[in-house]
């Protein structure tokens, strides 16, 4: 089992300190879900951890271990962002070559991948490109995988499936996991965080998500 | 059709792949200065080229850097660093100018 813990961490723009206190533990078997406002600084905290922004400190840590200087090499989190993960250029057989991801899992879950696997990404629909992103993290070989918005952009049948292939995978790797479709990330989390005035809160009860101001009724 | 890769393959693949976010325009320079270059027949004038083509290098990875480096993650992802993927980039393109004054210095 691994685990991905990160606390001690301060990020500030200018003077507008936007994370001051967090702690975050994820392991392998878990589901981790962090919600937020907008701008509350989700993706930022995001992009620290995988180890593309630089925060002012940070303390990020992979079973015991510290990750430290240019960690992204040891390629220990895969991060989908909230934009398009795959550049226009390249085609979608080129990105499972080069993720090694599995083809067979992925083409059970995207039956249609056959008909465009030879094409640019840029030349196929949003919605089919972000599940085949979604997939391709899933089945790489990242022990973490950080998902921002994964969901945004799919049809609610392929937003069922996504949670239950996540279910079914988490016992092979770490999921962290933000959207603004809060019921489908509550339903899915094994630990829920809330992130709110730069810190994040572990929701053991669901009245928290109201005090914290996320929700305006349950 | 779905590949499977070996080591040095599959790095080489991820240097071509990072080169092509300047591809294009960069190789239509490369271009464009080794046909100056022929056509001025002198030898000395490949310091002026070779300036030139630093110069929109230059200008073309600053481009990258303010439109396209969202783009970076996929690469993040296979363990390559904004640096290094910068880096990629322009040891393919310079590396490739190279070549061409070189032949062009050989043939003139």
């Amino acid at each position: 089992m691994n685990t991905l813990e990160f606390d001690s961490l301060y990020l500030e723009f200018g003077f507008n300190r936007v994370l001051s206190s967090i702690h975050m533990k994820c392991t392998t078997g878990k589901l981790t879900g962090l919600l937020g406002r907008n701008g509350s600084g989700k993706s930022c905290l995001m992009r620290i951890v995988q180890g593309s922004m630089k925060a002012e400190s940070s303390s990020i840590r992979f079973n015991g271990k510290t990750l430290q200087g240019n960690y992204i090499k040891e390629q220990i989190i895969g991060y989908l962002p909230q934009d398009n993960l795959l550049p226009a250029f390249i085609t979608f057989s080129q990105a499972i070559d080069l993720y090694s991801a599995d083809y067979r899992k992925i083409e059970k879950q995207l039956p249609d991948i056959k008909n465009f696997i030879d094409r640019k990404s840029s030349e196929v629909s949003g919605g089919q490109r972000r599940f085949f992103e979604a997939l391709l993290l899933i089945y790489s070989n990242h022990p973490f995988c950080i998902m921002d918005e994964p969901f945004s952009g799919l049809t609610p049948v392929n937003v069922e499936k996504l949670m239950v292939i996540l279910q079914e995978e988490k016992s092979k790797k770490g999921f962290i996991i933000t959207d603004h479709l809060h019921r489908s990330i509550r339903s899915i989390s094994d630990d829920l965080y809330v992130l709110a005035h730069g810190k994040t809160y572990k929701i053991t009860d669901e009245e928290q998500l109201l005090e914290l101001g996320y929700l305006n009724e349950l | 059709m779905v590949i499977v890769w070996c080591r040095p393959m599959r790095r080489i693949a991820i240097v071509i792949s990072c080169f092509k976010f300047i591809a294009i325009p960069s190789t239509i320079i490369t271009l464009l200065s080794v046909i100056t270059f022929l056509n001025s027949g002198n030898v000395f004038f490949i310091i002026v080229v070779f300036w030139a083509k630093i110069i929109t290098t230059s200008l073309l990875v600053a481009y990258v850097y303010a439109f396209r480096s969202k783009q970076f993650f996929f690469f993040n992802n296979l363990g390559y660093s904004n640096a290094a993927v910068y880096r990629n980039m322009i040891l393919v393109d310079v590396g490739l100018a190279l070549a061409s004054f070189i032949f062009v210095l050989l043939t003139l």
